[in-house]
């Protein structure tokens, strides 16, 4: 099933690189020599053979897409034009920020959202559910870009208490723990840009599905056992609402490593997201395709990994 | 025009109401979220005899559309070791009388406006306690709920909860009421109690999650649940409307032999009259939040004496009746909002006399344990 | 006579609808209700209040301010003052030599907000308000038409599936699966590429990266749909329609279009404002609109490269992400309250 999810996406993608006209690449390459750099002859020559570009008959199309496809399932997506170094390289080699960044925003992010959209449930119409009913708002109508210049503006440029961009302090040269601070330092505020803007969606959720929870039959026989309260909510409420919770956590998956784009860049953090953008301005065609196809690899993988948590947390539901 | 006046709700109207109802609501929520001494809520029964005693309660939910007023002036007496059923179409307001007692209506929506419910609450040392659970502060509800008196609800379907496995949610029971419990303990009356519900694979049924269980399972499974803590008082919401005949029929058949293991009252709640026929010893009949007649079982079914009574058994079906067609009372249970001060029954009894246009008739005595309420035995009454 | 006889009826009818219980309670209708329960949420009022207003701005803004065209360069000209220095020794004693060289400019750029220029001009001397306005005309045409094409193809597509069933269901529940799993952004990289390498005239590259943008959206609407119908297909009355021999369009047209229609709507409302965060995200990242013409995102992206922009010159960016938040938090706002409205089950 998934596998056949894959390859629908990567036809598409495939379909999409030959609506690019050759000559155009050329013209990429050639503005990316300008540069400075120096595209290979046989990279280019490579690209064209596992792409099978330059032959646009009906066969020759499948040809270069099963090409294509077969140098994919050997992880082998091609050499970036810019890096002259394999893509699936490049993306390994830059994943490691974005993920550090996806991750520590996550963790935080279902720590914050979760306990307080339990409380707005239990606590319907009170001040604490309009307070989260703001940050909720906040968080799905902020542009990302926006929000994160503003505080990019605010506490680094104005207030001077981080850094603004980048990952490493360039000037100076530090080692051991000292570096694992400045990369904090760095990280701080794209990770608290992620934070705020996702908690909104993911309070909703949990708000949501608390109250669906809240008033179903089994929380009333809970309270008329004569448990307590907290018990019942956080027990018999809580274990419930976590299903969801739990399987949109699997979907994550995906977006732990695919990189941030827009906060990448608005920080200039030298994560994946950021080179993707990059490679798409400077016409690095091999990368963005090897890229997109990561991607879609990534999403197949959560969609499996929901099913499978989904049927791990809900008994009711059986893994064949 | 002057249809559409009458019939809708103005928008300033519905502003009036929310406003109003926001402030009842509020003052009800801060009284059930109270702090407070027990010697606020003790208090001393009328007769020793009963195990319950409901006194003129009035439970209202506030909606939008007005104050319903759902159960209106309730007054009734569980006595120890009797099965009470209350009888009433749906909408009567029975179920809410029910949830009162357990203090689980959905707040701030659903509240007790005013009434006593006094509770004889049996202590572990073996000293009784009188309480009066309509005053009782929500955080001290735990000292009856459960393990004073237990519920059984209406939904054996949805009521388990679906993430814990049976033996989880019985255990439960078990460690709430027992503090020092080791979990053999727990397991162990667990056990028990699925053993006296008659579940034939108890060990299975233990270690099954709800959905791997049929309705009547399930239903078996929240008795056993009711009757871990020994309560002394079950309340049983319609335990068998959800179920198909056979097993209706055997849940009931349980039902009636744990009264007499357990050594408890029961309130039955349902709309069958053959149910309270065969289970019952006192029998009330609620119409429209309000209780209009009330006896002994025999009393009811031989000497029915409220319009309503009378056609709610007529529209039983029996085998020896010679007509085809059921009888039906005509119309419906009103909506309870904007209530009129007649008797709420007037549009639809055939035995309509010119009192009943006047005020709502009071509870008249026909027999030292039979109340109605009906201005037709007014005049006996006086006579008498 | 026959007149008469009518008024005599309907009084006897009023009179009938008074006097039985079960009547004489004040019920409203269903639309009116939700009317009602919509315009008693503060919210929803607020967000119906922000998306007129950000209409009224941008669509009839420009027809009555007229001061600056969308792409007219402010040239009354700028003195840009630079000071030099140079230090020099003579004799052991420094001395520091102070030049201020003048500069005269053909276009006034960065201009602080006065009564000329409402907020300012931005860096290449466009007067900032009145960009604000064709910025929020292009982002509003662009959402609502992404919209409407989203709802159009995913009712279509939801509703084959759903009532067809089969083979055509489980190929259309497929292609969801598969244009659900392409990631979003990056492919709109992609197709930026393909749209730079074909030459793509500025001005209609959003709205070819927002047909896209449709079709790669279509599947939420079309799984609503489509779980609509298969809800709708196990429910009584739709059995009854059939034993009473209605014919299949209008069992449809019938019984499925008031069930869907309420969460259409809603889902419509809130798609709005997520389409004009994708598009503004796209300008941002110079993918959409692009200069000279204006858009709320473009008009951000400045400062992405210039940081002296982004300290001092908040009139220049901020204005537009304002205009963002307005029109996304309004859409959400009335998306919600609608949904609040319509959920027969929220109570309050």
């Amino acid at each position: 099933m998934s596998l056949f999810i894959l390859l629908g996406v990567s036809m598409i993608i495939y379909f999409l690189i030959r609506l690019m006209p050759v000559d155009f690449i050329q013209d990429k390459i050639n503005a990316i020599n300008q540069g400075g750099a120096t595209v290979s002859e046989e990279t280019v020559n490579a690209m064209y053979a596992m792409y099978g570009l330059g032959d646009n008959s009906f066969l020759g199309i499948l040809e270069g897409y099963v090409s294509w496809l077969s140098a994919l399932v050997r992880f082998d997506l091609g050499t970036s034009f810019v890096y002259g170094i394999p893509v699936a390289d490049v993306i390994f080699e830059h994943m490691g920020v974005s993920f550090a960044v996806a991750l520590i925003a996550t963790i935080f992010e279902f720590m914050i959202a979760i306990p307080l959209g339990i409380t707005a449930a239990t606590h319907q119409y009170s001040f604490r559910d309009y307070i989260v009913t703001i940050l909720v708002m906040i968080g799905i109508s902020l542009p990302s870009f926006f929000f994160g210049q503003m505080l990019k503006d605010l506490l680094a440029l104005k207030l001077g208490w981080f850094p603004a961009s980048g990952l490493v302090n360039a000037t100076a040269s530090y080692t051991g723990v000292e570096l694992l601070l400045d990369y904090v330092r760095h990280m701080f505020i794209p990770i608290l840009t992620i934070v705020i803007l996702s908690i909104g969606a993911r309070m909703r959720m949990t708000r949501t599905n608390m109250l669906e929870v809240m008033n179903s039959d089994y929380i009333r026989t809970a309270r008329a056992k004569g448990l307590s309260e907290n018990v019942v909510i956080n027990k018999h409420a809580f274990r419930n609402t976590l299903i969801p919770l739990v399987t949109s956590l699997a979907g994550l998956l995906p977006s732990l490593f695919s990189g941030a784009i827009i906060t990448e860049q608005v920080f200039d953090l030298p994560g994946i997201g950021n080179i993707a953008l990059d490679a798409m301005n400077r016409g690095d065609i091999p990368f963005i395709m090897g890229y997109n196809m990561f991607l879609a690899l990534l999403s197949v993988i959560g969609v499996l990994l929901a099913d499978l948590m989904y049927g791990l947390v809900d008994p009711r539901v059986k893994l064949e | 025009m002057a249809k559409k006046n009458t019939n809708y709700l103005s928008g300033r109207e519905i502003r009036k109401i929310a406003k109003e109802n926001n402030k009842v609501m509020k003052q009800l929520e801060a009284y059930k979220h109270r702090k407070c001494d027990e010697s606020e809520y003790l208090t001393t029964m009328s007769n020793p005899e009963n195990i319950l005693e409901i006194e003129n309660l009035n439970t209202y939910f506030f909606t939008e559309q007005g104050v319903v007023k759902a159960v209106n002036g309730v007054s009734l007496d569980i006595p120890k070791n009797a099965t009470v059923g209350i009888v009433g179409e749906s909408g009567c307001g029975k179920s809410v009388t029910s949830m009162s007692v357990m203090r689980l209506l959905q707040g701030p929506t659903g509240q007790i406006y005013s009434g006593e419910i006094r509770f004889n609450a049996k202590e572990n040392d073996g000293t009784e306690k009188i309480y009066d659970i309509a005053k009782m502060p929500i955080r001290d509800i735990h000292k009856i709920r459960g393990n004073q008196i237990a519920m059984i609800f209406q939904e054996p379907m949805t009521s388990l909860n679906p993430v814990f496995t049976i033996g989880q949610q019985l255990d439960e029971v078990t460690f709430i009421n027992k503090k020092d419990a080791t979990k053999e303990d727990a397991k162990a009356k667990s056990m028990e109690m699925l053993n006296l519900v008659g579940i034939a694979a108890p060990e299975r049924v233990y270690a099954a999650f709800p959905h791997e269980l049929s309705g009547g399972m399930r239903q078996r499974v929240m008795i056993a649940m009711a009757l871990a803590a020994d309560p002394r008082l079950i309340i049983a919401d319609e335990p068998t409307t959800a179920l198909d005949v056979t097993i209706q029929a055997q849940i009931l058949d349980l039902l009636r032999d744990l009264k007499d293991k357990i050594d408890g009252s029961i309130m039955l709640i349902t709309h069958d009259l053959g149910i309270i026929a065969e289970m019952a010893d006192y029998v009330v009949v609620m119409y429209a939040g309000k209780v209009i007649e009330k006896g002994t079982a025999k009393e009811i079914f031989h000497n029915p004496m409220h319009p309503y009574t009378i056609g709610l058994q007529k529209s039983k079906p029996t085998l020896k009746s010679d007509s085809d067609m059921l009888f039906n009372i005509p119309g419906n249970v009103p909506n309870p909002v904007n209530m009129p001060n007649y008797c709420y029954f007037k549009e639809r009894c055939d035995k309509c006399i010119e009192k009943c246009s006047g005020d709502y008739p009071c509870m008249i005595q026909v027999s030292p344990t039979h109340f109605v309420s009906c201005h037709l035995y007014e005049e006996d009454q006086n006579n008498g | 006579m026959e007149k008469l006889k009518n008024k005599e009826e309907v009084v006897e009818e009023v009179k009938d609808t008074e006097v039985p219980l079960d009547k004489n309670v004040r019920l409203m209708s269903p639309t009116r209700m939700v009317v009602r329960r919509f315009f008693r949420s503060k919210l929803s009022i607020l967000g119906l209040i922000m998306c007129i207003s950000l209409f009224v701005f941008s669509f009839l803004g420009p027809v009555f301010y007229t001061e600056w065209g969308e792409i007219e360069l402010d040239e009354s000209g700028k003195t840009e003052y630079s000071i030099s220095e140079t230090t020099y020794e003579v004799n052991g004693v420094e001395y520091t030599l102070r030049q201020t060289t003048e500069k005269s400019l053909k276009d006034n750029f960065l201009a602080p907000p006065s009564s000329e220029h409402i907020l300012g001009t931005d860096n290449e001397g466009y007067d900032i308000f009145v960009r604000l306005m064709y910025g929020g005309r292009i982002s509003l045409i662009v959402s609502f038409i992404a919209v409407f094409l989203i709802t159009i193809l995913g009712v279509l597509m939801g509703g084959i599936a759903g009532f067809f069933g089969g083979v055509i269901d489980n190929v259309i529940m497929r292609l969801c699966d598969i244009l659900i799993c392409l990631p979003g952004i990056p492919i709109l990289l992609i197709i930026s590429t393909i749209l730079d390498a074909s030459n793509i005239d500025a001005k209609y590259r959003i709205y070819l990266l927002m047909i896209y943008l449709t079709f790669i959206s279509w599947p939420g609407t079309a799984r609503l749909v489509r779980g609509q119908i298969l809800s709708l297909r196990e429910q009584e009355y739709m059995v009854a329609a059939e034993a009473m021999g209605y014919s299949t369009p209008r069992k449809i047209f019938k019984h499925l279009v008031p069930n869907v229609m309420p969460q259409l709507i809603v889902s419509m409302s809130l798609s709005l404002g997520s389409m004009i965060l994708y598009e503004a995200t796209l300008s941002y990242l110079n993918l959409g609109v692009k200069a000279p013409y204006a858009a709320w995102g473009t008009m951000i992206n400045i400062i992405s490269t210039n940081q002296d922009i982004l300290q001092n010159h908040l009139n220049v960016w901020v204005p537009a992400g304002v205009c963002i938040v307005i029109a996304v938090l309004g859409f959400n706002f009335v998306g919600d309250g609608l949904r609040d409205a319509l959920d027969p089950k929220a109570r309050r």
